[in-house]
């Protein structure tokens, strides 16, 4: 897991245009296991939200790629149990800025990842994004906004 | 523009106030950085010290002015983040690695003299 992330990173220093980087979140979900093994290169920390609604970041960071062609990254699990969802996104979510340049910000997606109910990853996808877009308004969108949800069926 | 020039401690100090959107003030920016690149002004220390954002963008500006100026053996610091901007520093682990950061721009000049 982790040498996949030194290897794109040592492939990627080589190749990037000079003052461009690359965030990456890279795991491995065993279905049979609900194992999520994971590797972070300065990409936002995803969360697990668990089935009784409490909230998890998966704090495991690492430089972002494209620097240093022998940083070393380091890999971590968690296993998603029956209910619990996987919730991984881009910057554009909580950067996402109104006309007053007020940012979305990570405080506002832990409060509406909490009070999600029991939905389908769908159903995430659809609520975080309504929400994003509410707050921006007329403000034009300035970034990807992308979301990856994995739920762990009852 | 949300950043000014001036020269003081042996180094070019540039000042960003507001919002710095690489998107946005990038292009600007790194004209500002080749013109003192081309006039030898190597050593520039980056004052954040009034800066309430930063982007992602915003970053790959500083890692580009921190590119041009290694180079030519310059060197860019910053100093004075507030913490919103520092924690998108920390996020990209960039500080320590790529960036050195100082709480003063006085400091941050001085580790460069």
């Amino acid at each position: 897991m982790n040498e996949t992330v030194e290897r794109t990173n040592k492939l990627l220093t080589r190749n990037i245009r000079r003052g461009s980087f690359v965030t990456l979140f890279y795991g491995v979900l065993d279905a049979i296991s609900g194992r999520f093994t994971f590797a972070n290169a300065g990409h936002n920390k995803p969360y697990v939200r668990r089935a009784d609604g409490t909230l998890e970041m998966l704090m495991l960071g690492g430089l972002v790629l494209g620097f240093i062609g022998t940083q070393k990254y380091g890999q971590d699990s968690v296993v998603l149990n029956p209910g619990d969802t996987l919730f991984v996104f881009s910057d554009g979510v909580t950067e996402a800025m109104n006309a007053q340049h007020d940012q979305f910000e990570e405080e506002r997606l832990e409060e509406l990842l909490k009070s999600i109910g029991d939905v389908s990853a769908d159903e995430y996808v659809q609520t975080v994004h309504t929400a994003v877009k509410e707050h921006a308004g007329s403000h034009p969108q300035n970034d990807d906004i992308t979301m990856l949800v994995v739920k762990r069926s009852n | 523009m949300p950043f000014s020039t001036k020269e003081k401690y042996q180094a070019v100090i540039i000042k960003i106030t507001g919002k710095f959107l690489g998107s946005v003030e990038g292009p600007a920016f790194k004209d500002t950085l080749e013109e003192l690149k081309d006039s030898g002004k190597t050593k520039v220390v980056i004052d954040l010290s009034k800066a309430d954002f930063m982007d992602s963008s915003g970053i790959g500006a500083l890692i580009g002015a921190l590119t041009t100026m290694k180079k030519v053996d310059g060197d860019v610091k910053l100093a004075g983040m507030k913490e919103r901007i520092k924690n998108l520093f920390l996020l990209t682990r960039l500080l320590g690695p790529v960036f050195e950061d100082f709480d003063t721009v006085e400091e941050a000049a001085a580790a460069m003299n």
